[in-house]
């Protein structure tokens, strides 16, 4: 099978099956990033289509001595997510998401509702994050890159990633902290009115 | 995920920083493990295990095959759409190396060395204090001579046959005088630059950003002129006459009382402003001679 290199020298003499390997090996990874950002299914494949695009015409410009190709195109998926967040497309037009999407088949209702429940609540912390913040949670955790890595990526020292990295964790163990004190005082809450009931 | 069942099971876990690409973590049950420097301190704090836990367990839905081929289409219909894009660019980029192939084939050395010369001998004269002309003066009266004198090289060889090229090759005698020209004013820039600095080093006084526009001034006029008398009038006695006009101005303010100062003194705004316009001419020149495609044309025998 070939890897990554092999594949752009291939794109480089003409190949056009060697753009779509490159593209159905890493476009989760990709979707998953720009997912984890924007929180919507459609714009999250719109972005990674953009990513793909520009990924693709200028591949002339890839040097693998640099890093691995795909810490470029997460490179390009930060890019791409920021220019996102600064257009007015992302102002004027943001999109609640539905959560069902998200289910797998294999739960039963309650699980599901937990779960469901659960996953909510962990969008919701990501949601809040400041973005910088959440860029190197997403890369470190989702995507298991080092720090090293995640510098390069987004285009900051080693340790502004570290200390955004630290922040950002201890924000979203406040932010889930407080989510689950106030599921439990609102189950507390319904137990006490059926009581009265 | 080990380090996951791990931190759900509240196993101590320390983390390493491996310094592998990928980030790779080594993970490590012995609580009393020492934590050296090798470690990632920032994840190496146990209240986040149970933050990080939860959210490496958050799942998002997986794009579906359609939409990662409608992705590999639009790449491979960008890619498509840059090699035409470069394919319709590539013509002008081939022309202009081959035009500079042919120009640096032809371009006259000798007439530049020539120039070097007479910059050569005006440092000499001026460092050991053999002339009176005031060095701004000197600069502005030398700053066009190796234009000129590349002008008369290439009217000369035009003169010579240079038609004959012409019918060898795909470049027109005007898109290649055109050239010619700009070779030759960019070793008049480097020389007059470098002379300038020259003389900074044998007058401390001198401002270099005055000379800078003493000698652009002249410097644009001969280009531009140069490059209407080569591609326009094709007459040896339009360049004389552009020579002369110009050796009997310099002498007219050499020999003129005062007439230096006056020159010097007309102000940096009136320079900058005369620098601009002659400029412009110059690129309009330059355009309407790369557009001309000369009278006779044969296809490439090379």
């Amino acid at each position: 099978m070939l890897d990554d290199k092999q594949l752009i020298e291939e794109f480089r003499k003409g190949s056009e099956s060697a753009i779509e390997l490159l593209i159905k090996r890493h476009y989760d990874k990709v979707f998953a990033y720009i997912y984890r950002s924007t929180w919507d299914y459609h714009i999250a494949c719109d972005l990674s289509q953009t990513v793909f695009e520009r990924t693709v015409t200028g591949l002339g410009g890839y040097r693998s001595e640099r890093g691995a190709f795909l810490s470029w195109l997460l490179t390009i998926a930060v890019n791409t997510c920021r220019n996102y967040f600064r257009s007015s497309a992302f102002r004027t037009t943001r999109r609640q998401v539905a959560l069902d999407e998200t289910m797998s088949a294999d739960f039963n209702v309650v699980s599901l509702l937990e779960r469901k429940e659960e996953q909510a609540i962990i969008r919701n912390a990501l949601q809040e994050l400041p973005a910088l913040q959440r860029e190197v949670i997403i890369l470190r955790i989702y995507h298991e890159l080092a720090f090293k890595e995640i510098a390069e990526v987004t285009g900051s020292g080693e340790s502004t990633v570290k200390s955004r990295y630290r922040q950002g964790l201890s924000k979203l163990k406040k932010r889930l902290e407080r989510s689950e004190r106030d599921a439990a005082q609102e189950e507390h809450g319904e137990r006490e009115n059926n009581h009265f009931a | 995920m080990q380090r996951k069942r791990n931190m759900e099971k509240g196993k101590t876990i320390i983390l390493h920083r491996s310094g592998t690409a990928d980030g790779g973590r080594v993970e490590n049950d012995d609580p009393e493990a020492h934590v050296g420097e090798g470690l990632v301190p920032e994840e190496n704090d146990a209240s986040f295990y149970g933050v990080i836990a939860r959210l490496q367990g958050h799942q998002i839905p997986a794009p579906t095959e359609r939409d990662i081929g409608i992705a590999v289409e639009e790449a491979i219909r960008a890619v498509r759409k840059r090699d035409a894009a470069v394919q319709a660019r590539a013509p002008f980029w081939n022309r202009t190396a081959e035009l500079l192939r042919v120009s640096f084939r032809y371009a006259d050395w000798t007439t530049m060395v020539y120039s070097l010369m007479i910059y050569a001998s005006a440092y000499y004269a001026v460092s050991l204090g053999a002339t009176t002309v005031p060095s701004y003066i000197l600069l502005f009266a030398l700053s066009p001579v190796p234009t000129l004198l590349g002008i008369r090289g290439f009217i000369r060889s035009r003169l010579n046959g240079l038609e004959e090229l012409e019918l060898s090759c795909k470049i027109s005698l005007p898109q290649m005088q055109a050239v010619k020209l700009f070779l030759y004013s960019v070793f008049n820039f480097a020389l007059n630059t470098g002379f300038a600095l020259m003389l900074l080093r044998t007058d401390s006084e001198l401002s270099l950003q005055r000379m800078f526009l003493y000698w652009c001034v002249p410097f644009l006029f001969s280009s531009a002129g140069g490059l209407a008398v080569a591609v326009y009038s094709k007459s040896v006695y339009s360049y004389y006459a552009l020579c002369g006009a110009w050796v009997a101005a310099m002498l007219c303010i050499v020999s003129t009382p005062g007439m230096a100062e006056r020159v010097l003194e007309l102000g940096t705004r009136v320079y900058g402003l005369t620098s601009a316009g002659l400029f412009l001419v110059m690129i309009v020149l330059s355009a309407a001679a790369f557009g001309r495609k000369g009278r006779i044309r044969v296809e490439s025998q090379h």
